[in-house]
């Protein structure tokens, strides 16, 4: 029984030692072993360690080099612009509850936009959210916010893209009253705005985007911007 | 009018950061530059050739099981995407008993055509089998122009492996 007992205890202990461990792997998936042993390249793959072979590596699948010109191309692009906005009048509730009058209606703001867009075939889709502060830190403060989905094409030309497009949302403005600088109006109204747009490559990835529009709704609305966007396609994969 | 120019003044300072964002994208990011051989460190340590948008290096490792090994970099030229297509790579053993082609060993039916985007590169190793007993096996023959689909053929012959690369 003791005879027994140590020969399991030395099987389980030794075995290891005879046994190829094979390439170190820590993940379950990477468990293979190699049919030469002998010294090659590996990948590393986190706490995974393989062969680099096709056919004999589990962790990284054959075409890994081919994943950003087979997923969609995304462009995400921060910016900071001009506006030239007209106030729409204040809700005749919010009046009656005033006694003086209310902020200009019309306002010059800077803005800070942010945009998503998923690009294909020379068509885009995406979302734009746009900050900006009605009074230029001047108290009373006022903000503006705008919020839309937007959708355009584009055709490549030389190092640039040319483009329009429109942009459908909500615009919130949070103006101050005069008479009463602690109290505010929010108002929100609808936008639609058309845009065009020019995209210069500054690298296959990275673009300085100049954007002008005018407002659908109220045409005396205009504005201007400039953006560095951020593409998960080189070269938007279309050229 | 001095609100105004308080408002240039605040686009500029937002355009400088961005300017800055962008300057060192631009630094960090690094494209494949074409005729380099070489991407984010690694160089490619293989027999270059250019096929078409492509710089491609193609190396003889070290044989897998008796087995030749070849491994491919390749860096896209171009700012369009092109397919990579090793799975029609034309390999061929010359043997003492004659040519004989030789097929990757594929067990998972990964290896296919796929697009490379613009200014990327990418790398894989293969081992190739012989489909025929042509006898001993005296090097291994590969048509670069076949990994781009290209009409000119550009054969290159291995005798020995390469050592291990990298």
């Amino acid at each position: 029984m003791t005879k027994a007992l140590a020969i399991a205890i030395a099987i389980v202990l030794v075995r290891p030692a005879f046994a190829d461990p094979g390439p170190p792997c820590e993940a379950d998936s990477c468990d293979i072993t190699p049919i030469d042993p002998g010294p090659r390249p590996w990948i590393l793959r986190g706490e995974c360690r393989e062969d680099d072979v096709v056919g004999y590596r589990r962790c990284a699948s054959f075409g890994q080099w081919a994943a950003p010109a087979l997923g969609p191309h995304f462009a995400f692009e921060l910016g900071a612009g001009w506006r030239h906005l007209v106030a729409p009048p204040v809700p005749a509730v919010a009046v009656t509850r005033m006694v003086g009058g209310v902020a200009s209606s019309a306002a010059d703001l800077v803005t800070s936009a942010l945009r998503a867009r998923v690009v294909a075939h020379g068509f885009y889709a995406g979302l734009e959210l746009e900050l900006g502060d009605l009074t230029g830190r001047a108290y009373p403060y006022g903000a503006f916010t705008q919020t839309g989905a937007l959708a355009g094409l584009h055709a490549a030309l030389g190092p640039f893209d040319l483009g329009g497009e429109v942009l459908v949302g909500a615009r919130s403005l949070d103006r101050p009253v005069d008479l009463d600088p602690a109290m505010k109006v929010w108002v929100t109204t609808p936008v639609v705005e058309l845009r065009a747009r020019v995209e210069l490559w500054l690298s296959p990835w990275i673009t300085l985007a100049g954007l002008l529009g005018a407002g659908v709704l109220d045409r005396s609305e205009w504005f201007g911007s400039l953006a560095v966007g951020f593409h998960t396609r080189t070269y938007g994969g279309e050229r | 009018m001095k609100s105004r120019r308080f408002a240039v003044a605040r686009v500029m300072l937002a355009f400088g950061a961005m300017q800055g964002a962008a300057l060192l994208a631009i630094v960090a990011g690094c494209a494949y530059q074409p005729g380099s051989f070489d991407t984010w460190g690694h160089d490619f340590a293989g027999r270059r050739s250019t096929v078409g948008c492509v710089d491609l290096s193609i190396l003889r490792r070290g044989d897998h099981a008796a087995n030749p090994v070849l491994a491919y970099d390749f860096g896209n030229r171009c700012d369009r995407p092109v397919t990579v297509d090793l799975q029609a790579v034309a390999v061929v053993a010359k043997a003492t008993g004659g040519d004989a082609p030789m097929i990757p060993y594929d067990p998972d039916h990964e290896i296919r055509a796929l697009p490379l985007d613009g200014r990327s590169a990418g790398s894989e190793a293969i081992e190739y089998r012989m489909t025929a007993d042509a006898g001993v096996r005296l090097s291994v023959c590969v048509d670069a122009a076949t990994v781009v689909d290209t009409t000119t053929s550009n054969w290159q012959c291995f005798d020995e492996p390469s050592g291990v690369p990298r």
